[in-house]
């Protein structure tokens, strides 16, 4: 059952776990039933474990490339350290404060995850790891929706008055979907930079939008009442007026549309105009519920501690626009029911660079989380002096915390009942919102909060 | 018609598209790094496969057993096997992928995945009765097929041509050692005494009589009734929209043949075995010919039937083909009906290959990376990346804003610009021109209450006349037929 030790990627070296010592695990969490494998007449079972709940929405960072642990979350200093980091103890917290300034203002908000390691340290199969919480590789992952498109699909059922799709995605033009789940689910792709939202303004001018979309109206009226054509068809109908609203929309532009000092204040960078994005898409209420924030080019395999470039101003500009995030979020009251997730892929070799002066790629990571009533100011788990595996791993499984568990937490968060199967995926195999949830492989890492 | 559009070019274009996606052709796949060069060469192979009438059994065979350098345009095949290299685990879990990529693409069998793992019992019972009765052994002795290949990237100096590409050969000896203890798939461990495995085909038992394992395997998989099959089945799938069986790379032996029904509760897996088998039957009488094939299927009397269902439809009927079912025009579709229609054309720089107007003559729905534009405009038709991410014809929000409101449409529906609408707008006649403004964007004519509201329309034009036609082109690119072939 201790998986510390384990190395590599036996992702599938599943403890052999019998219901018993299932039920064991959920301990008083169990209310009720849970659905064997093999049973197609339910289309939906849930082993009815207490959520958290703590989250309206979530905001999840995926730091893209994989940055180096041990210069971030999971600070060891060394020789290699360059000198502007000015390393800071805050509680159990040790802190780049000098490349980190408006986070350390923040600390006792944050809870650092140490004992992280992903199953992969390839780029793209890790990516699709983190975004749809399985093995990219596994023969059911072909249907495997993100964790947002879940999201999306628990939480717009119980909100109607949504303008916008419930998962948008800043700064990501492509990536996992809404998989075998409806297109109303998939990722809403947006890359703001304050001049308002894409598409949403014709350039012939809004009488000409205005005459052009009567004209529409009229001339297609049959064909978008009788769904003359069949059911694809049919759903255009329900895009194009979804498209409709927002366009020459002033609920949108209040949104994506901000100017020159607000940039400046997250930092006059495209990760800062994203936070300032999510910040006023959770104001705006307007369905937004699961934000995906991707900020690239972490894969620094050379020259990682040149001023002003790479890894080091890769970490001014996520400490200014988080930063500041947070800052907005309190002062609006979002805080505490937002949950922040940031996290990469994985994490970068530890101690003296390599011969190019960068870092490589490394199994073990480290994750910040802040809000959602976490308790912060906390470390949870530790590493080796060297920083390269799990020294404790610091919560209840007691193994290294898993992109498994990461999407775990979120769902508890969020109120979804992460040990819900769905019946309905075309494979027939059964959708788990966490993969083997019915052997309680995975779990949150309630540590968070308690 | 069909004999035209069969010999047309764009025909070549269009089912390079199509193998292109069918054989992952991407230049930076998740697992490893095709390079453009790569990616190039395997385009040009099939392009020149389609093009000079290659069967698509020669095609398979060709993917699976090529061998040479992957830069090389005669070796374009041998990118096909390395689509299943593997890291992170053990040389075994490349040949389990080198395997398991040509069953999932020929014989339509990626429980093979599945299997490559654990035997079927317990796991497929309920999704596969074929798959269930497999073992994990069987699998292995299919990968072990691949366990002679040798991928190798000659060590040159980086400003070689060659420099990053792969000798793909076979070695005389080497088989599928059981010895394996970490990696993508569960330890393989001795049977008995037992220590490695040489190939073995299911269900035929044959084995290689001479060293190049993989070329046996090609043989033996192409002359496989489920090859026959497979191809029927995503061929018809391709032209009606839905497979005869679903998913198309999952099929179930045990459940096809009309001839052998499977045992209760089981039901066949197609929705009609005996015309799947009929096209079977046909792709090998027609030796295998794509084009010969499609003619049968675009001559038959269920591929004419109307979209338009006369009578109270009922979504039940879904599987009996009992009318033609739309499909969302793709990104490179959407992209090429408007350049052609507006005749505004864009010269796409493709590394390593000619430039083209054309999005359907991409070699990877990635491109073209030089003009950000044309990807923005064609991204929310979900074109995919053939590797993580498969096309699909989804619908979205984007998709209607993009068609609204992007600058890629809109600045080619102005008869200052556009030669087409130029010589619409001299047509003097309000009706004449809305009938040529029709044939231009939907390639037919307007219905009666079409034409009427149109000529309504253009009769307020007052002195802004060209303006009112720009307005016209606009609304044909956005109604809801215009997205769907039909």
């Amino acid at each position: 059952m201790d998986w510390s030790g384990v190395e590599g990627t036996q992702f599938w070296r599943r403890p052999q776990i019998g219901r018993r010592m299932f039920f064991r695990h959920l301990g008083g969490a169990v209310s009720g039933y849970f659905l064997l494998p093999g049973n197609t007449t339910e289309t939906v079972a849930r082993a009815g474990v207490t959520t958290k709940s703590t989250a309206k929405n979530c905001i999840f960072i995926l730091m893209l490339g994989g940055p180096s642990q041990i210069d971030t979350f999971d600070l060891k200093e060394g020789p290699w350290m360059p000198s502007s980091y000015a390393p800071t103890t805050y509680g159990d917290i040790r802190w780049p404060q000098g490349m980190m300034p408006d986070l350390a203002k923040h600390m006792d908000s944050i809870v650092l995850l140490r004992s992280v390691k992903a199953w992969a340290a390839v780029h793209g199969l890790a990516q699709s790891w983190v975004q749809i919480g399985r093995n990219p590789a596994a023969a059911a992952s072909r249907v495997a929706p993100h964790i947002g498109s879940v999201a999306s699909l628990e939480l717009t059922a119980k909100d109607n008055s949504a303008v916008l799709p419930a998962f948008v995605s800043l700064n990501a033009g492509s990536g996992p979907g809404s998989g075998y789940l409806a297109p109303d689910h998939a990722p809403f792709y947006i890359s703001p930079n304050g001049g308002g939202l894409g598409n949403t303004q014709h350039s012939m001018g809004a009488a000409r939008f205005d005459r052009r979309y009567g004209l529409l109206m009229a001339m297609d009226s049959e064909l978008r009442t009788t769904a003359d054509l069949g059911a694809a068809p049919a759903q255009t109908p329900a895009f194009n007026l979804a498209a409709r609203r927002l366009v020459y929309n002033s609920d949108v532009d209040r949104v994506f549309l901000y100017d020159q000092n607000e940039r400046n204040r997250y930092g006059n960078t495209g990760f800062g105009n994203a936070c300032i994005a999510a910040r006023n898409l959770l104001k705006a209420g307007m369905g937004a519920r699961f934000i995906q924030i991707t900020q690239g080019n972490w894969d620094q395999h050379e020259n990682i501690y040149t001023p002003n470039a790479g890894h080091l101003s890769l970490m001014s500009q996520f400490d200014k626009g988080l930063g500041t995030l947070i800052t907005d979020l309190k002062a609006d009251g979002l805080f505490d029911e937002t949950l922040i997730v940031a996290m990469g892929e994985f994490g970068r070799t530890i101690g003296n660079l390599n011969p190019q002066r960068g870092r490589d790629h490394l199994l073990q990571q480290a994750v910040l989380v802040a809000g959602a009533r976490a308790r912060g100011g906390r470390v949870i788990g530790s590493t080796n002096t060297a920083g390269d595996n799990t020294q404790d791993p610091g919560w209840s499984r007691n193994r290294h915390i898993r992109a498994e568990d990461m999407e775990a937490t979120m769902y508890t968060a969020l109120g979804i009942d992460w040990t819900t199967i769905r019946r309905d995926d075309p494979l027939g195999l059964g959708f788990a919102y966490v993969p083997s949830s019915d052997r309680d492989l995975y779990g949150p890492v309630n540590e968070i909060w308690d | 018609m069909i004999d035209r559009l069969l010999y047309a070019p764009q025909f070549v274009d269009r089912w390079t598209m199509w193998l292109g996606d069918l054989l992952q052709n991407v230049t930076f796949p998740q697992n490893f790094d095709r390079q453009y060069d790569g990616r190039n060469a395997y385009y040009e192979w099939m392009r020149r496969s389609i093009g000079q009438e290659k069967s698509l059994r020669d095609i398979a065979y060709e993917a699976v057993s090529s061998s040479g350098n992957n830069y090389n345009n005669d070796a374009g095949g041998a990118n096909f096997p390395l689509n299943g290299l593997t890291p992170m685990g053990p040389i075994q879990d490349t040949w389990d992928n080198m395997f398991n990529k040509a069953a999932t693409t020929f014989l339509g069998l990626s429980h093979y995945d599945c299997l490559l793992c654990h035997s079927g019992r317990n796991h497929l019972d309920q999704v596969s009765l074929w798959g269930a009765e497999r073992t994990r052994l069987e699998a292995m002795k299919m990968a072990a097929f691949f366990s002679r290949i040798s991928t190798v990237k000659p060590r040159l100096a980086t400003t070689e041509f060659y420099y990053n590409s792969y000798d793909v050969t076979d070695r005389p000896a080497g088989a599928y050692d059981l010895n394996t203890n970490y990696g993508n798939r569960p330890n393989r461990e001795p049977v008995g005494t037992l220590r490695a495995l040489t190939p073995e085909y299911f269900p035929t038992g044959a084995t290689p009589t001479d060293g190049n394992w993989r070329s046996h395997f090609a043989a033996n998989m192409v002359e496989d009734r489920m090859f026959a099959r497979n191809f029927a089945n995503r061929l018809w799938k391709e032209l009606f929209g839905l497979g005869l069986a679903e998913p198309v790379d999952a099929l179930d032996p045990a459940r096809l043949d009309p001839a052998n029904p499977p045992p209760a509760p089981w039901a066949f897996q197609a929705t009609h075995p005996a015309l799947l088998e009929h096209l079977a039957q046909e792709l090998i009488n027609r030796n295998y010919s794509l084009r010969e094939f499609l003619k049968v299927l675009a001559q038959s009397s269920a591929y004419q039937l109307s979209s338009r269902y006369e009578g109270d439809y009922k979504i039940d009927y879904v599987p009996l083909f009992a009318r033609h079912y739309p499909r969302r025009l793709e990104g490179e579709e959407v992209h090429d009906a408007i350049a052609k229609s507006t005749g505004i054309m864009a010269g796409y720089t493709i590394r390593g290959l000619e430039t083209t107007p054309w999005a359907m003559k991409m070699p990877e729905p990635l491109e073209p990376r030089s003009n950000g534009g044309a990807v923005n405009f064609m991204r929310p038709f979900l074109r995919g990346n053939r590797d993580s991410q498969f096309r699909s014809q989804d619908g979205s929000i984007l998709q209607q804003l993009a068609l609204m409101n992007d600058p890629f449409l809109l600045s080619r529906i102005r008869v200052q610009s556009s030669p087409t609408l130029t010589a619409v707008s001299r047509i003097q006649d309000n009706a004449e021109a809305v009938e040529e403004m029709f044939l231009l964007f939907l390639s037919r004519r307007p219905n009666e209450r079409e034409q009427a509201l149109a000529v309504e329309f253009l009769s307020r034009a007052g002195g802004q006349r060209n303006d009112y036609l720009e307005d016209l082109a606009w609304v044909l690119l956005n109604k809801v037929d215009y997205l769907f072939n039909y």
